[in-house]
């Protein structure tokens, strides 16, 4: 940004015409007594204390004071000058503290280990592989699938296991407006048109109402670990908030699913709604075309090389509109999963402030200003 | 809107206050009734008394004096503030009584309506005769009667026709530049809403129809199947169409509402500010700056031209007698304006100068000042002018200045005198006497009493000298003197003929033996006019008894004569008598500048201002002040446009009005061309600085359609111009006509004669000085005094441009930043219309958490502070030449905005992007996405503003920091009401991140 200052070293030489010292012209008082502020005031720019002394006149504020330099636009302040000093300065400052940031966030990234399998073109049965919305539309096939793995990284309890979709638009508008959340925490005399077009269904309201409940994620995994299973863990998926304060405890699913058209899961009408943390789950609508959820969390740590048999249940349609289906399992630090992007942007800013700091110092030694 | 609408309020109530006014009009057998102003008709008789306004245009029929005469303050037309006499017809000067009317038939036959204030024609038949009208016989609207008791007279024009409201212009509603081209940056944004709007549409609309095609379900999530009129895939271009209707209500940031409160707010407060200014504030008249419109702030930063007007506004219209030289001997020591400033920019402090400055302190303190008279000399003063040797020719001297006037005196109970003078010049001439012992002290119609004090010292000790009046010869621009004829009172009894005018005409008519002092006077006269000052050559002759008589006789023929020609004959008279003078001796008279005017003017000079001076003066004049005031320099070339070749005057005689006009059009284009060939092109560089000096007469012509351009032209390219003896509508068109050129004009002025002036130009600024209330009435801001334009422009005129505009740019750039990054996540969200903020962030965005600090850089923001902006006027010129709002600095800022979205986005999107971001495993929703890219925005636009602010006092950094605070504060606490979002209140802890990364990246 320009500051005046670029104007600046142009007035200072232009000699040809001697400035007159403004303070010089002030007006003389009409009587010699009372100490004139005024003249402080004007030549006063570092904000010293003017003395007070003069009285008041006729309502005008006293010349001196806070009030008094507020009006007069004199208030004691910092003013930046952009000197090459201070830029140098700010770009090795901001470049110490980014670069080990970075540095930081990058390790934290690398410690987590992580395995994404893609299983929606693999659980297809070669005879489907053309049609695959056939296959998944024939609810007499069965969706069972097996899928291996082997673990590469010692893993570390907790491991979350996440589902993770792609191309399915959580966060499109009539899709995201499509839900209650009235009914979802007092029930079903709560349903209103908010959940068109799933509201209703053979003349009774529909629990839990809407879009994103009536196309639930209905996949399902199991995992086993040589013959030995692994305990997943269902439990605590979902925020806590949601469950305690949007999802009533005495709200049980009814009506669900019973429509013309069969959307995604169903629920167990037994269950409260504060209970289903699948539904609470995929309730919260993610930003992105592309989001994963979590399914749950296997308390034990698995070894480097393990083989890890996933037993699947491929019952959700992403078929018809080209989506990806995988399955994740992870670890994860203080920072989270992993996202190497976080410590590569404060690794990329810190190291080119601090180029940008050599260049500018460089520059400043070679032509000062 | 309004504060418009309250501005609207006051001046109706003005307007009803005039419209009721009384007045008395004559009923029919000679009864005068109280009639309300607004119901005066034409053909009305009417009775005004003494100080009160014309309700309309009149022409006089008789006043309490025998010979019909009236004296008439023109002070609202012209700003004159002297008398002038305005005279009746001899036929209608003996209706002396309201009885006369009775019976009273007259046709008055005149011109229609116009707007020249010193022009009239008609006729009035009365007892069978026809009789001329002139000028001489008018009494116009808003001019005050004077030292009458009453006139009787007949309505003319009433309302608009009056001459006064045929000046009048309708008074504009004033946008600064910078708000005009803030359209069209609305304008440009509006477009590209409709843009990406519309590109939004066509996907979605694409996008939809996919979603089901021959009954089969793509995206079966949405239902497509089952859908509303905004979603429904077989209707998809409608879907599409309503789509757009969504989208533009989504990307409305791009649209800054806000901006025109915040603008209106800032601009309140800057005038504020303006008003509570110190430095310009008038102890003397206890008036601040008052900035009545808020409207033009930004605007007083980028004044290219001021039109000036001269008296009252450069001038207090107050003369001085400074200086005299009696006898061949100079007198006078005070030192005036154009030698301190001459002293001044040779930058030589002249010893005697501060000296002076000290003794005139000194001499305030003994004595109070009195007006019109600063001759410092202890010579003369105090009655010792008795001891020079030249004590008769000092006498007879002043005596010529007491008796040789046409002024009036007023004697009040406390037995002082003070005097209503035809002009300011005549007043001072007077007073100088008064104080020299010489004091006026009584006229009628035939005797002049003069009231001498006794050089003695004795003050009680009168001696009152009557002169017998017998000829008063008057002063016209032709005759360039004036002159009297008195009788001396027994014992010498003598004739007398006193007479005083300028040196070019006065030197040629001394008698041979008269021409003692000469050169010496010469000398003197020279070097008071080098000093800015107006000088008088005063002469006197003794007449025999047979010479007055012969005189006599042919001067009063010559009076009543009453033919064509009366004027030539009487200036004929006069000129046989007026010669074979005996010099006296010379005057100077100082047109007091207002204080500090020619520093300021120098001032903004330097800041690359142009002034023009527009004056309704004669041309001596006003180039004497020109030079007074620095604006004409010795050095300058100056182009005179005048209309005085012969052979137009000439031509005026024989009275053809179209080859009059022919003829001054074509005199007035050709000089117009000479001095553009004179004055050399831009290109070349040269020494010489021109000044281009016009009158009225000639300004007519010039400000023609054919003509203007050119003459635009010329004036463009001097230094200074001077446009004298214009009249109020020709100074509004001077105005306009400057305007065509696109830059930035201020008016300043303080008399109602300024007003179209004021209300035409891009700014007008009032000074609430000694005369009436119009100039303020009509400006845009009130000063008290000249000087304080310096500090207006240069200081909060330079602030509030820079603020006005930097804030305005960074108003969008905010917007277009916000909006962006809603815009693609649209372009995430299949272009479903989805925001990636809550609807509260959306509204609150503009309200809480970005508004004040923009507001804070727009009230207090200072790149330098006041001090520099004076010391270096040259900083002006940024805004003169606009650098702060071009189109470049628009876009630029525009680009930053769009640059900082689409970094905020995708580094939010892919830091938050599919993983876990917290220990628990849990993703990061749509909630959690908005809150964290609402964050970055907040902080990297706070942050913007940090740098572009130059002057930190503690408001900026509460308001910014302040605002961030406050965000988040807003986060905890709508997330504590609404249970849906109690838990992404901590997740931005990491997300600093974001504008830190910002801050460098960009």
């Amino acid at each position: 940004m320009t500051h005046g200052l670029s104007h600046l070293p142009f007035c200072f030489f232009s000699g040809s015409s001697p400035p007159i010292c403004r303070p010089c012209e002030v007006r003389t008082p009409a009587s010699g007594r009372g100490s004139r502020v005024e003249l402080a005031a004007v030549m006063d720019e570092a904000g010293s204390s003017a003395s007070a002394g003069s009285a008041p006149r006729g309502g005008r504020p006293a010349r001196s004071g806070v009030f008094y330099k507020f009006t007069q636009q004199d208030l004691p302040a910092w003013k930046p000058a952009m000197t090459p000093g201070y830029v140098i300065a700010i770009f090795l400052i901001i470049g110490i503290i980014f670069v080990p940031v970075g540095l930081i966030c990058l390790q934290a990234s690398n410690r987590v280990a992580e395995i994404v399998h893609r299983y929606d073109i693999d659980c297809v049965p070669d005879a489907y592989r053309s049609n695959k919305q056939a296959y998944i539309k024939d609810s007499s096939i069965s969706k069972k699938c097996i899928q291996k793995v082997k673990v590469q990284y010692h893993m570390k309890a907790p491991i979350y296991v996440y589902y993770e979709l792609d191309n399915f638009y959580q966060n499109h508008r009539r899709y995201i407006k499509s839900r209650s959340d009235k009914q979802l925490r007092h029930g079903l005399q709560y349903t209103d048109s908010s959940c068109s077009p799933i509201e209703r269904s053979n003349g009774l309201p529909v629990v839990p109402c809407g879009l994103i409940a009536w196309s639930l994620f209905n996949d399902t995994y199991d995992f086993t670990r040589g013959s030995m299973g692994l305990m997943v863990d269902r439990k605590n998926i979902s925020w806590r908030s949601d469950r305690e304060h949007k999802y009533g405890k005495d709200v049980y699913p009814f009506n669900f699913q019973n429509g013309s058209l069969i959307g995604g899961g169903k629920l167990d009408p037994d269950i409260p709604l504060s209970n289903q943390e699948d539904l609470i789950v995929w309730m919260r609508a993610a930003a992105l075309p592309q989001f994963r959820k979590l399914y749950g969390v296997i308390e034990e740590d698995i070894q480097a090389d393990e083989t890890i048999t996933m037993h699947i249940t491929n019952n959700y349609n992403t078929y018809s509109f080209g989506g990806k289906k995988s399955l994740v399992l992870t670890t994860s630090t203080w920072l989270g999963g992993k996202n190497d992007f976080l410590g590569y942007a404060y690794l990329i800013t810190g190291s080119s402030s601090i180029f940008l700091c050599i260049l500018f110092a460089l520059i400043h030694v070679k032509i000062p200003r | 809107m309004l504060k418009e609408g309250v501005e609207d309020w006051r001046r109706k109530q003005q307007d009803i206050e005039l419209n009721n006014r009384i007045v008395k009009v004559h009923r029919g057998n000679g009864s005068f009734e109280e009639t309300k102003w607004k119901y005066i008709k034409i053909g009305d008789v009417i009775k005004v008394e003494k100080d009160n306004f014309f309700p309309a245009d009149l022409i006089l029929l008789s006043s309490n004096y025998p010979d019909g005469i009236c004296y008439v303050e023109t002070m609202n037309l012209d700003g004159e503030t002297n008398l002038k006499i305005k005279q009746a017809l001899e036929v209608t000067s003996d209706l002396q009584e309201d009885g006369d009317f009775t019976n009273l038939r007259q046709i008055i036959k005149c011109e229609d309506p116009n707007a020249n204030l010193y022009s009239f024609v008609g006729t009035m038949d009365y007892k069978g005769m026809r009789h001329p009208l002139s000028p001489q016989q008018l009494l116009l609207r808003d001019s005050k009667l004077r030292n009458t008791d009453y006139i009787y007279g007949a309505v003319i024009f009433t309302g608009h026709d009056t001459k006064v409201m045929q000046n009048a212009t309708e008074p504009p509603s004033k946008r600064s530049k910078i708000e005009k081209k803030m359209d069209y940056i609305i304008y440009l944004l509006l477009c590209s809403l409709l843009g990406i709007a519309l590109l939004g549409s066509v996907f979605f609309g694409i996008w939809t129809k996919a979603d089901l095609r021959n009954g089969e379900l793509k995206r079966w999530y949405l239902r497509p199947d089952d859908s509303t009129v905004f979603y429904d895939p077989k209707r998809a271009p409608l879907a599409s169409f309503c789509h757009l209707l969504t989208a533009l209500m989504l990307y409305n940031y791009f649209i800054p509402i806000s901006l025109y409160i915040s603008i209106e707010m800032v601009k309140i407060l800057q005038a504020v500010f303006i008003n509570q200014d110190i430095d310009m504030y008038d102890e003397e008249s206890d008036k601040p700056t008052h900035a009545r419109t808020s409207n033009l702030n930004e605007e007083l930063g980028q004044v290219d031209t001021i039109l000036s007007d001269k008296t009252g506004t450069l001038t207090c219209n107050m003369m001085e007698f400074i200086k005299c030289s009696i006898a061949g001997t100079a007198y006078g020591q005070s030192v005036t304006e154009v030698e301190k400033a001459m002293a001044l920019r040779k930058g030589v402090p002249l010893g005697d100068e501060i000296e002076a400055g000290g003794h005139k302190e000194k001499q305030i303190e003994e004595s109070p000042h009195v007006k019109g008279f600063n001759l410092k000399d202890p010579r003369i003063m105090d009655g010792n002018w008795i001891h020079e040797p030249n004590k008769d020719v000092i006498r007879d001297f002043f005596r010529l200045l007491a008796i040789c006037h046409t002024c009036i005196p007023e004697v009040d109970e406390t037995d002082k005198v003070s005097y209503e003078a035809e002009s300011p010049d005549e007043a001072a001439f007077v007073i100088a006497a008064r104080e020299l012992g010489f004091e006026f002290y009584k006229r009628t119609q035939t005797s002049i009493v003069i009231r001498e004090r006794d050089p003695n010292q004795n003050v009680a000790d009168y001696q009152y000298r009557k002169y017998e009046l017998l000829n008063v010869l008057e002063f016209s621009s032709s005759r360039r003197r004036m002159s009297v004829i008195v009788k001396e009172p027994e014992p010498e009894g003598r004739i007398l003929l006193f007479s005083k005018g300028a040196d070019s005409v006065m030197f040629t008519r001394l008698a041979p033996d008269g021409r003692k002092f000469e050169e010496e006077t010469k000398r003197h006269i020279n070097e008071y006019s080098d000093s800015g000052l107006r000088t008088l050559v005063l002469a006197y002759r003794v007449l025999d008894e047979k010479e007055y008589e012969n005189f006599a006789e042919k001067f009063r023929t010559a009076k009543i004569s009453g033919s064509a020609d009366r004027d030539e004959q009487i200036g004929e008279a006069a000129d046989s008598i007026e010669r074979d003078l005996i010099l006296l001796g010379a005057t100077a008279v100082e047109d007091k500048l207002q204080k500090g005017v020619p520093e300021c003017i120098d001032k903004l000079a330097q800041a690359g201002i142009k002034i023009w001076v527009l004056t309704g003066d004669k041309m001596e004049t006003a180039i004497n002040i020109g030079f007074a005031c620095s604006l004409l320099r010795q050095g300058m070339t100056q182009i005179i446009i005048a209309l005085e070749a012969p052979d137009i005057i000439a031509l005026e005689k024989n009275g053809d009005k179209d080859s009059i006009a022919k003829a001054s059009k074509q005199s007035v284009m050709g000089q117009i061309e000479d001095g553009i060939k004179q004055v050399p092109t831009l290109g070349q560089s040269s020494t010489e600085s021109f000044a281009l000096i016009i009158d009225g007469k000639s300004l007519t012509y010039a400000l023609e359609d054919d003509v203007k351009f050119k003459f635009l032209d010329l004036a463009v390219k001097c230094a200074s111009v001077i446009c004298c003896r214009s009249s109020p509508k020709q100074k509004a068109l001077v105005t306009r006509l400057v305007k065509h050129s696109d830059k930035v004009t201020l008016a300043i002025g303080d008399g109602a004669n300024d007003v179209g002036m004021l209300q035409e130009a891009d700014i007008g600024v009032g000074i609430s000085g000694v005369e009436g209330m119009q100039a303020v009435m009509a400006s845009d801001i009130a000063i008290a005094q000249f000087r304080f334009l310096e500090r207006l422009l240069l200081v909060h005129g330079h602030w509030c441009y820079r603020r006005i505009s930097v804030m305005i740019c960074y108003f969008f750039y905010k917007n277009v930043t916000f909006g962006v990054t809603i815009f693609l996540y649209e372009a995430f969200a299949s272009f479903s219309g989805k925001p990636a903020y809550n609807d509260w962030f959306l509204s609150l965005y503009n309200v809480f958490f970005t508004s004040l600090p923009v507001i804070a850089l727009g009230v207090f923001d200072q790149d330098v502070s006041s001090r520099l902006c004076l010391q270096y006027p040259e900083l002006y010129q940024e805004g003169v030449q606009n650098v702060l709002f071009s189109w470049r600095r628009i876009l630029g800022w525009m680009f930053n905005g769009v640059v900082n979205a689409i970094l905020i986005f995708f580094f939010c999107t892919t830091a938050l992007k599919d993983q876990a971001f917290r220990q628990d495993g849990q993703v990061a929703g749509l909630d959690a996405l908005g809150a964290t890219m609402y964050t970055c925005v907040v902080w990297v636009v706070n942050c913007q503003m940090a740098l572009s602010v130059n002057y930190f006092t503690i408001i900026q950094h509460i308001f910014i920091w302040g605002s961030i605070t406050v965000w988040y504060i807003f986060l905890m606490v709508y997330g504590a009401i609404d249970p849906k979002y109690s838990k992404t209140a901590y997740m931005v802890f990491i997300e600093q991140l974001g504008p830190q990364r910002y801050h460098i990246g960009w």
